[in-house]
């Protein structure tokens, strides 16, 4: 007898797929549900289930990283409210899948597949992992906390303009207030996104997409103007390149 | 940035206005028979407006002078003693001859040197007002643009796809064995449907009609997420009638829910308040998520949006703060000038 597994993180779908698949597939013996990624795998781990239906949308962990530790026995079924980028990807790649919410129609469609003895696509599916995982960005600093009195601010540094450190801290310059934080310019460095935050000088960095206007000078600098702002930054020689080709 | 372009393009009408300037000043003078031929006049002419042309044009790029009013000045003289030091050496072949011997050249040409310099400096700020105007406009289409793209992103950002898809998983699933809950979601669904497709032709909601909305989405989450959402709303009823533009509260509460409650393994809770404060009305959407190290998944677009609406509709008498909660998840607090006592 076939068995399964299913992972959703919402109650009332995972029960919903479980008694369409009884209705569908009577023979498929259901050996369990979890509602979060750390359950899913447990569950896989304990059970190892010919089927894993996985939604990858869950908390904890997403149902693409549990497919990732699959062991190579069991078959892996995405379930997707709107992923487009990964449905596409799943079509492209046979990859079995279903959308939200599952017709009736659409399962047993599924299932005659599953039911065809298919050799698994156990190496298929693990390349197509891979490139997912290699498309998740490196992780980008989104937010900077502040100190405010008792409480902690979020600023998001996109609304940053231009961070200016001196020997200790370093000020946060936004359209409407200059805040201090306690991190160097170097530390910031590391964690911003280089595309739009870039070093034009030993103290500064600055959101490209603040610059209104770069003047060069005699020696090779440059002074930026900064949307929203009156004073100008001065860049020094070593980071000029940065503009030449503006 | 096409500066240089710009730059030699200016140098060369600078010239050619330069030029017409002084043959008009020769042809202006030759009947006064200053000097020997028209010939010398011409020359005479020449070698002044040229230099003090070029003085400018020097000054102009070696240094940045605009902001030192005697600059203008120093460049006309300079320009004129150089330029008479050479029409001496040309036209006498004696350098200093316009310094010692005939000073009708000098006198003419500080006269014109001076006629020159205003009809230059009204052209000079003529060009920067127009050069200003341009900006200005090129300023104000661009807000239109970005004013638009927002529009969009708000009318894309109401209903997300995957939350409409998943509800109508959760409506499928209710169907058979809880056809009310069933029912009440589809009507929870069909009311948020429907203030977003009126919402983007309404200006002002008031307090009241915004959290009637975001009740129903609410209710719809607490369908999905069950046990691991619990949520509470502090209205006093002083402040319903209080005015609110849509889509100010909404993006906050979704971002509670999306980012902070729904990712946590064990969810948690969600409470709105809203109080007054001064002369401010204060709401406050709090939750007890995840918090701020995972804040990164996309909701900054969403912040942003509130914040361009915010300074579009206010200016800086409103704004949106997101604080760390003590213990653990973050708090948007929002601050609306007036309120409706």
């Amino acid at each position: 007898m076939t068995t399964a597994i299913i992972a959703d993180d919402e109650v009332n779908l995972a029960k919903h797929l479980g008694d369409l698949l009884k209705r569908v597939w009577p023979d498929l013996e259901l050996l369990g549900t979890a509602h979060n990624g750390v359950e899913a795998l447990a569950l896989i781990a304990r059970t190892t289930p010919d089927i894993a239906f996985l939604d990858i949308r869950m908390p904890g962990l997403t149902g693409l990283d549990v497919a990732r530790s699959v062991p190579a026995g069991t078959r892996v079924v995405f379930v997707t409210a709107y992923d487009q980028y990964a449905v596409d990807a799943f079509a492209a790649a046979a990859t079995d899948y279903l959308l939200k919410p599952v017709s009736e129609e659409r399962l047993r469609q599924s299932i005659s597949r599953l039911n065809v003895q298919t050799p698994l696509q156990a190496d298929r599916l693990a390349e197509l992992l891979d490139r997912f995982a290699a498309q998740t960005k490196p992780e980008r600093l989104q937010w900077l906390r502040v100190g405010h009195g008792e409480t902690t601010r979020l600023v998001a540094v996109d609304d940053v303009l231009y961070f200016q450190s001196d020997s200790k801290y370093t000020t946060v310059v936004t359209a409407d207030r200059e805040q201090v934080v306690r991190l160097s310019i170097k530390e910031l460095e590391d964690q911003l996104d280089p595309e739009h935050f870039w070093r034009v000088h030993r103290a500064i960095i600055v959101n490209v997409r603040a610059i209104l206007e770069a003047k060069r000078d005699l020696r090779g600098r440059y002074a930026l103007r900064i949307r929203g702002r009156s004073e100008e930054l001065r860049t020094s020689e070593a980071y000029a390149h940065l503009f030449r080709h503006m | 940035m096409g500066n240089r372009r710009d730059f030699l393009k200016r140098v060369l009408v600078s010239y050619a206005l330069t030029s017409f300037f002084c043959l008009s000043i020769a042809i202006l003078l030759a009947p006064l028979a200053l000097t020997e031929s028209f010939n010398t006049t011409l020359i005479i002419s020449f070698c002044i407006g040229l230099s003090i042309n070029t003085a400018g044009l020097l000054g102009d790029r070696l240094c940045r002078w605009e902001s030192w009013y005697l600059a203008p000045i120093l460049i006309t003289c300079s320009g004129l003693g150089f330029g008479l030091i050479i029409a001496g050496q040309l036209v006498m072949g004696d350098t200093w001859f316009f310094f010692s011997s005939d000073y009708s050249s000098l006198i003419a040409g500080i006269f014109f040197g001076v006629v020159g310099f205003l009809v230059f400096s009204t052209r000079e700020q003529l060009l920067n007002t127009r050069m200003q105007l341009a900006e200005a406009e090129a300023a104000r289409i661009a807000q239109e643009r970005r004013t638009l793209e927002t529009e969009l992103k708000l009318l894309q950002a109401q209903i997300e796809p995957h939350f409409l898809f998943n509800t109508l998983g959760n409506i499928a699933s209710l169907i058979r064995d809880n056809p009310d809950g069933a029912e009440s979601t589809l009507h929870n669904l069909s009311r948020l449907l429907r203030a977003s497709l009126k919402r983007t032709r309404n200006e002002t909601n008031t307090l009241a009609e915004e959290l009637e909305i975001i009740t129903a989405y609410l209710d719809i989450q607490k369908v999905r997420m069950g046990d691991r959402l619990d949520i509470a709303l502090i209205i006093p009823d002083n402040l319903k009638a209080q005015p609110l533009p849509p889509l100010l509260l909404q993006p906050l509460v979704e971002n509670a829910v999306i980012h902070g409650l729904d990712p946590k393994l064990e969810g948690g809770g969600i409470g709105i308040e809203a109080t007054v404060e001064g002369d401010q009305t204060v709401i406050r959407v709090a939750d007890t998520g995840l918090g701020f190290r995972t804040v990164s998944s996309g909701n900054g677009v969403g912040l942003r949006n509130v914040r361009e609406r915010l300074a579009a509709l206010y200016g800086t008498a409103a704004s949106l703060e997101l604080l760390e909660n003590p213990s653990g998840g973050i708090t948007a607090e929002l601050r609306l000038p007036g309120s409706q006592q």
